[in-house]
């Protein structure tokens, strides 16, 4: 499986996107504290720089199209989420 | 023909967008609307009810834009239970893909400049000020300015964030969707049918909104809280599978749905946020249409007026909160509380009710009255509930 994540800085994260499967409604988009899940020209791409590996997203897809690659794990979560609440 | 300068511009162009555009429009002011895909309209991420009188607030209704009128609600307890619900206006189910196209026709209509395939990936915000908007359209990056900014960005909510303004929801606050148009189900079609457990459809339920007879949006809506990646669609295949086994779809779609409360504060210099982006939706049904044209018609008015005076600052547009004060705020605030109370509801408890509402002459059986059962074998959270509703 491909590695779909892109990043400002070539940071890989363990989140895969399957294109497929995305129906590019936003869910995921509106739950991400850090908001680093960008969906433009009809793709949904994760700035990895950004992510605090928080994986809220994962929970949030309808479809399941985000997936955990644990090939490339790092289970700790950078940041707290409490960080962006409002 | 793009300007450099608009005095109102709107991103979104769903109902709560071009409902903001129109009102604009309409009180004189120079307005864009920006949208992201090729048609207003398309695609369709929605069930489509909505109540009558809603709609009746601001327009006639047209009927091409509506698939069916509905008689009726009920509600299905996890044991089978059926309980059919009084209310005055159970409304209707919309083409929303007609429906959002002629709102996009009604700005238009108003004076509204709108244009499609035009995604905002920016705004103008030096000293965090916001100016005006940036966007892409057939590859070419426009820069727009603009005296008021209004987000009309749905789920997402990004440009709000982009204005400085927290916008993300908590996994107890989104719903996470997903929802077919099916054929050939037998179904009763006059009424709509909501389906409640912890089994069915965990911190949601899953909903069947006939569209004529034989045809429904067959939907699921799971709290995130609740999720793991591909719960709805799973847990609606198992809902089709078991109560029809076989049948035609001919439309689907993933979808995700605030039900959060609406946020505090969604107005700042030269900026405004209405819709779902502004978490308008209400957080027991989820239903957001009505919130996106009340919220979206006041922005819109707020906006053109503050224009026309020369005072865009945070304090002249708040004059929006107050407009949307009693039908959005307060309102949602209160329904949030139920929600808090509802997703605690064991089946065994959501059983009970329905055994309990049963015994109510039919025309009492509203939905406050169901969930307050419910809520009546946990005195303490029914006294959250009832304190919501006072
Ligand atoms: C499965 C499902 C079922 C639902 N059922 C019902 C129901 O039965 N009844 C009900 O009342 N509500 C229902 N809702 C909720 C309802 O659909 C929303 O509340 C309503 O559409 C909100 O309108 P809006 O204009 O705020 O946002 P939206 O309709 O989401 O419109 C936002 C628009 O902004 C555009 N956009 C986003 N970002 C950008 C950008 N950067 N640049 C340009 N354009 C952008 C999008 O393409 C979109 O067209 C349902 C929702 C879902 C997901
Ligand atoms: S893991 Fe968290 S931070 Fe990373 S993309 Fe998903 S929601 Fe955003
Ligand atoms: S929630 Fe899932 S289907 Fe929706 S945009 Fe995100 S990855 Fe795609």
């Amino acid at each position: 499986m491909e590695i779909n994540t892109i990043s400002e800085t070539k940071t890989v994260i363990p989140i895969l996107i399957e294109p497929q499967k995305c129906d590019l409604c936003g869910a995921c988009i509106g739950v991400c504290p850090p908001d680093c899940i960008v969906l433009t020209d009809h793709t949904l791409a994760i700035i990895g720089l950004k992510c605090i590996l928080c994986r809220i997203c994962l929970s949030a897809c309808p479809v399941g199209a985000l997936e955990w690659n644990s090939d490339n794990d790092n289970t700790k979560m950078l940041k707290s989420v409490e960080n962006y609440d409002r | 023909m793009i300007d450099d300068k608009y005095d109102i511009v709107v991103v979104g162009g769903g109902p709560a967008g071009t409902m903001a555009g129109a009102a604009a429009a309409k009180a004189g002011a120079k307005t864009l609307i920006l949208e992201r895909d090729a048609v207003f309209g398309i695609p369709v991420r929605c069930a489509e009810g909505v109540a009558v009188f809603h709609l009746k607030r601001f327009f006639d209704i047209d009927e091409k834009y509506v698939a069916a009128r509905l008689e009726g609600a009920v509600l299905h307890a996890p044991d089978g239970s059926e309980v059919p619900v009084a209310s005055e206006d159970f409304g209707m189910i919309l083409e929303r893909t007609l429906f959002d196209r002629w709102l996009a026709e009604n700005a238009a209509r108003a004076g509204a400049a709108l244009l499609t395939k035009s995604d905002v990936d920016g705004l103008i915000n030096p000293n965090g000020r916001v100016e005006g908007v940036y966007f892409t359209r057939l590859n070419k990056r426009y820069k727009v300015k603009a005296d008021v900014v209004i987000a009309a960005d749905g789920v997402e909510s990004r440009v709000a964030r982009w204005a400085g303004i927290p916008t993300h929801l908590k996994p107890v606050d989104l719903e996470s969707t997903y929802q077919y148009l099916v054929v050939g189900i037998d179904d009763d079609h006059n009424n709509i049918h909501i389906y409640l457990g912890n089994e069915i459809a965990p911190g949601g339920y899953v909903w069947v909104f006939p569209k004529g007879k034989g045809i429904a949006n067959v939907g699921i809506g799971v709290l995130t809280k609740y999720c793991d990646g591909g719960t709805a669609f799973r847990k609606l295949n198992e809902f089709i599978a078991n109560r029809y086994g076989k049948v035609s779809i001919i439309g689907e779609a993933a979808g995700g749905v605030p039900v959060a409360r609406p946020l505090k504060n969604p107005v700042k210099d030269g900026f405004m946020i209405t819709g779902d982006a502004a978490r308008h939706c209400n957080p027991v049904s989820g239903g957001g249409i009505a919130a996106a044209l009340i919220g979206g018609n006041a922005a819109g008015e707020v906006a053109a007026a503050a224009v026309a005076k020369g005072d865009i600052t945070e304090s002249a547009l708040k004059v929006y909160l107050k407009r949307i004060d009693k039908d959005i705020v307060k309102y949602h605030r209160r329904t949030y509380r139920l929600k808090e109370g509802v997703i605690k509801l064991t089946d065994d408890m959501l059983n009970k009710t329905a055994h309990n509402v049963l015994k109510l002459p039919p025309e009492k059986r509203t939905i406050v009255n169901i969930f307050l059962r419910g809520l009546a074998s946990q005195p303490k959270l029914a006294v959250d509930i009832i304190k919501a509703f006072i």
